[in-house]
This record gives C-alpha cells, structure tokens and sequence, in this order.
C-alpha cells in the first residue's frame, strides 16, 4: 500500500537532514542555492524522469522502507537504512548526486504525491 | 665553492671523480652526502643564485597530449631547482606501492621498502619535516581528536607532513659554498654526455653558457639529477655514439612519463551538520593546527584500478551562480534554453559578488579581489573533493625531442602525456568510494562529476610531479636505469630523481627523490672504495 501524502510529508524534515541540507546553513551565507535539491520533489522527479516512473513505482511496491514510513515508524529506522544502502551500495545517481535507494524512493514518492495533488 | 662557468676558459677540461648534473633536491642532497667521499664532486647548475628569464626558457618545450603542461613553469632552473617553488607536502612510499601488482602492467619496484627505508629517516630530516611518523594514530592523538569510522576496505584517512618548504638552494647553500671537495659551477648547461665507442662509459660532458665560454668535465662517475623531463631530454640528445641517444637501446628512454592526474571539484560535498568532524581532513579556510593534513586515499586497488587520493576543500558558502552563468552562456550560444532556467537566475543573482570575483581576478591575474571576503572564520558547510590520481606506467605517454631548438641551439622537449582507461577507471572508484562512505556515516550526500565521454575534463591538471622517464627495471628492455640507479650498458652513468621511479603512487615525491639520492650516494661511495 501506498503510503498517504501526509505520511510522506511528515518524512520530509527527516529525510531533508538524510540529503544534507542545509538550511541554517544557508540562511547564515544568504545562500540558498541546494533549494533545488532540498526539494525532496525536485529529486524525486528527477529520479523518476532518470530512471522511469513506471520501473520505479513497481520498485516502490516492494520496498519495506514504505512500510515504515506508512506505519509511522521512528525517522531514526529511515535514516539506519539509508546509511545501510551506502554499506551495501544500494544507491543510485539523481542528477549526479549519489543518494541511498531507500531516500530516493521517499523522494520519488513525494513527487508523486505532488503530481496526483496538482492533477485534482 | 661556487664557479661562475662564465669565467672559466674557453675550451677548458676539468678532471672530477663525481659529477652531478643539477642541483636540484637530488643533486644538492648527492653533493652533501659525498663531501665525505674523499673525492671531488663537481656539481653543474644551469642557472644561476636566482632566477633568470633566459636560462628558464631553456625549459620550454611543446605539448602534444593532454593538458597545457607548460613544461618551463612546472620547473625551475636555478639553483635549488624546482624545490625553489615546492609547496613541501610530503609522505613516505608505503610497502605495497613497492608490489607488483597483476592487473597492472609494469607496476612494481625491483627493490623494497626495506631497501630505502634507512634513507627515509635522514630524507626526512633534510626536507625539515617533523618525526618520521605517517600513522593516523599519532597524528590524531596529537590534536586530540578521532576522524571517523571509514570503512578501511573503501578508503582511509592518510596523513601528510608539510615542510616550511625546504629551499634546498637556500638552507644547503652554505654547506656545499664553504666545502672545498665539491665544486658548484653556475650557469653551466650539461649539453651532452659524450661516451667511448662501445657506449659503456661516459668520458666527457659537454657543458655550454649562455653568451658564453664551453668547456667540458671529464668525470670518473656521471649522475643526472636534472629532473623528470630534463634527465631524458639530456640522454636523448647525447646521440654521439647511440644515434637514438644514450641508454636508449630499446627505446625506453623518455616513455613511461608520469604525472599525479589532479581532477578539481570531482566531486561536491554537501555536509549534514556544520563543520563536519573531520579533523586534519578539512583543507583551504580551515587550516591544519599542526604541520600535517590528512586526505582519504584508497584501501584495497581492485583490477585495473591504481591508488587515489581525494582531498576534502571546505567551503563556507555554496556557490553555484558561476556554473549557472556557465550553463546559461553556453546555453544562449547554442540558441537553446537551459533546464531549471529559472533556478540558474536565481542562482546568478544570489552569487553575483562570486561571479564579479571570480571575473576580477580572472581579468586581473590576481588571487585576491574587493568583492567577495575570505569565509575565514565561517563554519563550513560543503565541500569540493579533488581526486588526485596515481598514474600507471604508460609507454606511450612520453618525452621526446621536437625540432625546435633552444637558445643553445638544443632540440627543446616535446611532451605528450597520455593516460590510460586505468586512470578512468581509477576516477570513477576513488569518487564513488568517498560518497559511498559519507553517506554510510551519515556526514553529507556527495554529487559526482562524471568524466567526459571520450576525453578527459578541461580543468584536469597535473601536479608538476614528473615520474618515470628514465624508470628503474632490472630488465634493459622495460626500463632505463638498474635497481642501484644505473644506466643499463653504461658503467660510470647514474641517475638520480623521480625519473626512476618505476611507478607514481599517490604520494609527493620529493622525499622519496631525497631518500633515493642518500641511497645512490651510498652506492657511489662503494663504487670509489
């Protein structure tokens, strides 16, 4: 099961901290040029238009890490498991930037949600 | 004693037991080292106590490869030689650099660690480094600070001393003024190393001044010690016996030319807190407390991969209003529109004072402009991580001579470096090892620039560190030297620099040249008694 918009909007501070923004960072250097990529939408839909929506949304299916995220699980499990995929290597490149698959597949999913939001 | 050439007689032979030619880190570590050897030492200069313009052009040669190498300012040709611009960053060769290692053709060293380890000490001494200590452990106990968890199978932190640099020119200047058993002839251009018919032993070289009188040496041992490129160009042109130049037999002469390949920005680092725990690893605005830095250099080298360093630049702000202008310029020529054209205006408005900065001193040739503070002081928040390459041996990236002639009428050298799919390969490793590993701790995501498709990128770079061309192998056929440094076939001929290294690692090289040259004064001594 797909999980809700909310789910994956109460992610977002989590997984923006799991890509390595910076806000107060970049708020200090008036500098607020990584908005593109803190846009978990931004990466998500560049995922999906690198490596297909339909590939990923099957892909996004089977993956246990949805299941936490629906289930509301601790942010802390998401986080263990992106840091697991860099262990094992399970990552891919979006846009040049090298990110675990669990945090790719949260962004693709915000950028879906985005699109269904829009389209109604 | 110092000998302006200038002075000496037209014509003149001067009889010596030693003669070195260059006096460089090697040539000036050789001379010291054999003051004791009860013989005299001739050591021949090009230049002169400072730098000159007309004797510096006598570097100049072409580019035929990659990369504008402009071979006249990756060298000097003054007394103390290049180590006149050294920046002193320094680190042992590690025992396994000394293996073979099976996928890579030609790697490996005829000697071992073992066989230069006595010398490192004293090197060290000479380049006025700190303890002969390299390990993590010392130098992180000694700032009282961990780095992080790497994982050792992917990369580890490798620590680097860092000289005041070590001016051989200047701090040994008196040792070799004030001693009578070795003579230092300035402005004095080894012009050709002339051999006895059947080549197996110099009897004379050929020195020329610019404007000036020529004379020769007629030493009992020759050691070139005039540099990575010099030192080949020299046996090349020493055609009077060998038509293809000396020691050249099997046309080794020259080839295997290395370089350490330096890709800036390959990638970029954009780190989950601020001033990430990196402790000695962080270069540029946040300086090492102590005379040492470390960066993250490979683990284990898969198949077909050599050794890699990637060096961590921090950055107080993230600038990416240049790249945007780039893409945007570019872009418009094309009479095509970006994508996120929208983001890039953003990006070029925000940075505008980078881009006047960066516009400054691009126009002005000045490393400092009005528009843009230092970010001294200001946490960091990213990263850019240069990658700098160990390059494998190479037959075809080579020196060779061109047509043009020099001001004393010599062929200037022509250099055509060239890499192969090992350094690709290696690229892509070292780039992806370093993301992987800030992503599994949790320090940043990391955004990798891919190589170009065919070729190499415009702001690849090399690090003036010029390795290989008269490479140490036992067999005549793959290299030029023998494992005591000597020319294959030539009795009284020895050469002494990076030029021997039969491999590049990925450390700097003038402590390895400074020990080497302990170890052949060693070996010249035995070769006197």
């Amino acid at each position: 099961m797909i999980p809700g918009r909310r789910d994956v909007f109460q992610m977002l501070a989590a997984m923006i901290a799991t890509v390595a923004i910076r806000r107060r960072a970049a708020a200090a250097s008036d500098d607020t040029s990584l908005v593109a990529i803190s846009s978990m939408e931004f990466v998500g839909r560049a995922y999906l238009a690198e490596y297909g929506t339909s590939q990923i949304i099957a892909a996004l299916a089977h993956d246990p890490a949805l299941e936490i995220l629906r289930s509301g699980q601790s942010h802390s499990m998401l986080l263990r498991r992106a840091k697991q995929d860099f262990a094992d290597g399970n990552i891919v490149l979006v846009d040049g930037w090298m990110l675990s698959r669990t945090e790719a597949h949260i962004c693709a999913l915000a950028a879906l949600q985005s699109t269904a939001s829009d389209d109604q | 004693m110092f000998v302006d050439a200038r002075t000496v007689a037209q014509g003149a032979s001067i009889e010596t037991g030693i003669c070195i030619i260059g006096a460089g880190a090697a040539g000036i570590t050789l001379a010291r080292s054999l003051r004791s050897a009860h013989v005299p030492v001739v050591l021949l200069e090009s230049g002169g106590l400072e730098f000159d313009a007309a004797t510096q052009d006598l570097d100049a040669g072409l580019m035929t490869g990659l990369h504008n190498y402009p071979t006249d300012v990756s060298r000097l040709r003054y007394f103390g030689g290049t180590t006149n611009h050294w920046a002193g960053t320094s680190r042992p060769f590690e025992a396994s650099d000394f293996h073979p290692q099976p996928s890579i053709p030609l790697s490996g060293w005829p000697i071992a660690l073992e066989d230069l380890s006595p010398y490192y000490r004293t090197a060290q001494e000479i380049c006025q480094l700190g303890p002969f200590d390299y390990s993590t452990s010392y130098w992180f106990q000694k700032i009282g600070q961990s780095p992080p968890a790497f994982d050792p199978a992917r990369v580890h932190p490798t620590i680097f001393q860092i000289s005041p640099p070590t001016r051989f020119g200047e701090v040994y200047r008196n040792d070799l003024k004030d001693e009578e058993n070795v003579t230092v002839y300035l402005n004095a251009n080894a012009v050709d190393l002339q051999a006895v018919a059947d080549a197996s032993a110099i009897e004379r070289i050929h020195v020329a001044t610019l404007g000036g009188p020529s004379f020769s040496v007629r030493p009992k041992y020759t050691v070139l010690a005039a540099g990575g490129l010099e030192n080949a160009r020299i046996l090349l042109l020493s055609r009077g016996v060998q038509p293809n130049g000396l020691g050249n037999t099997y046309d080794v002469v020259g080839r295997y030319f290395m370089d350490h390949p330096y890709f800036p920005a390959a990638g970029f680092v954009t780190f989950a807190t601020l001033d990430p725990p990196l402790p000695l690893m962080i270069l540029g605005v946040k300086a090492s407390p102590v005379a040492a830095f470390a960066t993250l250099a490979n683990a284990a080298k898969p198949d077909g991969t050599a050794g890699f360093q990637v060096l961590i630049q921090g950055m107080t702000r993230i600038i990416t209003g240049v790249d945007s202008l780039k893409t945007v310029a570019s872009s418009l020529s094309n009479l095509t529109t970006p994508d996120h054209l929208w983001d890039h205006i953003q990006a070029i408005i925000r940075d505008r004072d980078a881009i006047a900065d960066n516009a400054y001193r691009t126009i002005m040739r000045s490393r400092q402009s009005p528009f843009l503070a230092s970010g001294v002081g200001l946490p960091i928040q990213a990263a850019s991580l240069d990658v700098l390459l160990e390059q494998v041996p190479n037959p075809a990236s080579r020196v060779i001579l061109s047509k043009e002639r020099d001001a004393l009428g010599q062929n200037r050298l022509a250099l055509d470096w060239q890499f192969t799919d090992v350094e690709r390969r290696t690229y892509q490793h070292a780039i992806e090892m370093a993301a992987l590993e800030f992503g599994r701790l949790g320090l940043g995501r990391v955004k990798i620039k891919p190589l170009p498709q065919d070729g190499w990128p415009s702001d690849l770079m090399g690090a003036n560190h010029h390795i290989g061309t008269t490479r140490m192998s036992d067999d005549p056929k793959t290299g030029v030297v023998d494992r005591n440094c000597r020319v294959h076939g030539i009795n009284n001929l020895y050469v002494a620099g990076s030029s021997v290294f039969p491999t590049s690692t990925f450390a700097n090289p003038t402590l390895t040249i400074t020990a080497m040259s302990l170890r052949l004064a060693d070996e010249l001594r035995k070769q006197i008694s």
